[in-house]
C-alpha cells in the first residue's frame, strides 16, 4: 500500500430524464460534428474503390530497336592518315629536269566523297620556287621520255592545275574531284619540271611541296 | 492562330532543309613531299700555256669541259671589253697578238662560262672560272700571267 488515498469523487447531481428529453427537443441539431466522418467514410470507400482498380492484372513487355551504327568517312593516301611523298624526287635535280608521279587517294569509309586538293611549297631560296613548274592531272598516268639530262617524266591527261609555281600560302590545284565510291580510288598525277630559266642561285637549293586533300561527302 | 502555326511550319521546313548541309562530313590528309635538292654545276679549272702561232707568242687556255649533270656548253671573252673569243672543242681559246694589239703593256682577264645545254646564258645556271694573260709591248707578245 503507498499510503495515498484517491480523493473521493464528488458525486455529479443527476438530472432530472424528463429535462433532457425537453432541452433534446429545443435545442438546435448538432450537424457539424458528423461532416468530417462522413468525409472520411466517403474517403474509405475511394480509397477502397482505388484498390479494386490497382488490383487490374497488366503487364509491360521492352521492345529493343536494333543498334544502329553511323557510316564513316574516311579518307586515305597510299593507305595513310598522312603521307610522306619519298617518291615523288628527282635526285640533284637540274634546269629543264622533270619528275612525275602518282599518288593514290582511297575511300576507306562507307560514304562517297570528292576530294579538293590544296598546295603550297618551302623552298631555301625563293627563286627556286618561282622556278619550280608543278601540273597537277586527276586520273593522271607517268610516262617517261629520257632517263638522260635532261631527265623527264611526264603526266598524260588534262591538268587540273599548272604548269605553274607554287607559293608559301595555300592554292587550289583540284577543286573538286570525280565522286570516289566506298572501296574505290582516285589517282593523282603530280609534275614537278625545274625551269630551264631557273635562275643561278637556285643551285644547291630544297623545295618541298605540301598538298593537303580535302573529302567532302557527297549529299545524297 | 493559324497564321502562327503556319509561320511555325514554314520555319520548321526551312529549318530542315538547311541541315543536311551543315552536316556535310568531311575528312582530311596532308601529304609531304620529298624535299628535292637541286645539284650545282662544276667549275673548270683552267690552265694556260704559251704556244707560238706565225712566229709569235700566243697564250692558251684550256679545260676539261664538266660533264655532270650534262656537258656543258662553253664561251670564253675578255673581261673588260666584252670581247667574244672562239671556243675550240668546246675546250679551249688561243689569244693572238693580234686580238690584243689594242691592249698591249697590259694584263687582261679571260672568263670561261659553262652552262647547261639550252640554258639561256643570260638568266639560266651558269659557272665561270678567269685566266689572266699578258699582253707583251707593243702586243706582240701574249705570255699567261
Amino acid at each position: 500500500m503507498s499510503g495515498r488515498h484517491a480523493a473521493p469523487r464528488r458525486a455529479e447531481p443527476r438530472r432530472p430524464a424528463r429535462r433532457r428529453a425537453a432541452s433534446r427537443r429545443t435545442a438546435p441539431r448538432p450537424t457539424r460534428p458528423w461532416t468530417p466522418v462522413v468525409v472520411a467514410l466517403v474517403g474509405a470507400l475511394g480509397l477502397v474503390g482505388g484498390l479494386g482498380t490497382q488490383a487490374y492484372w497488366n503487364d509491360v513487355e521492352t521492345v529493343s530497336g536494333a543498334t544502329i551504327t553511323s557510316g564513316s568517312l574516311d579518307l586515305l593516301v597510299e593507305g595513310q592518315q598522312s603521307y610522306t611523298w619519298t617518291a615523288l624526287d628527282l635526285p640533284n635535280i637540274a634546269p629543264g629536269e622533270s619528275t612525275a608521279k602518282v599518288l593514290t587517294l582511297n575511300n576507306a569509309g562507307t560514304t562517297p566523297f570528292t576530294v579538293s586538293i590544296t598546295a603550297s611549297a618551302t623552298a631555301s631560296v625563293v627563286a627556286l620556287r618561282d622556278a619550280m613548274r608543278v601540273t597537277v592531272v586527276p586520273a593522271g598516268t607517268v610516262s617517261q621520255t629520257s632517263a638522260v639530262y635532261p631527265r623527264a617524266e611526264s603526266c598524260t591527261g588534262t591538268a587540273s592545275f599548272g604548269p605553274a609555281a607554287l607559293t608559301g600560302s595555300e592554292t587550289t590545284v583540284l577543286t573538286e574531284s570525280d565522286v570516289i565510291d566506298p572501296w574505290d580510288s582516285l589517282t593523282i598525277c603530280v609534275r614537278l619540271h625545274l625551269d630551264l630559266a631557273a635562275d643561278n642561285s637556285t643551285k644547291s637549293s630544297t623545295y618541298t611541296p605540301t598538298f593537303t586533300i580535302t573529302a567532302t561527302q557527297v549529299a545524297p | 492562330m493559324r497564321r502562327a502555326a503556319a509561320v511555325g511550319v514554314m520555319a520548321a521546313v526551312v529549318l530542315a532543309g538547311t541541315s543536311p548541309a551543315a552536316g556535310t562530313w568531311s575528312d582530311a590528309a596532308i601529304v609531304t613531299g620529298k624535299t628535292l635538292t637541286t645539284t650545282s654545276l662544276t667549275t673548270a679549272p683552267l690552265d694556260c700555256e704559251e704556244v707560238t702561232v706565225l712566229l709569235a707568242n700566243s697564250a692558251r687556255i684550256y679545260w676539261t669541259p664538266s660533264t655532270s649533270p650534262a656537258s656543258l656548253v662553253y664561251t670564253a671573252r675578255i673581261v673588260g671589253s666584252g670581247a667574244n673569243l672562239d671556243v675550240t672543242d668546246n675546250s679551249s681559246v688561243v689569244l693572238t697578238p693580234s686580238l690584243l694589239s689594242t691592249l698591249f703593256g697590259t694584263t687582261v682577264t679571260v672568263r670561261v662560262t659553262g652552262t647547261l645545254p639550252g640554258n639561256p646564258r643570260e638568266v639560266g645556271w651558269i659557272t665561270q672560272a678567269d685566266e689572266q694573260v699578258a699582253v707583251g709591248p707593243a702586243g706582240l707578245i701574249v705570255n699567261c700571267a
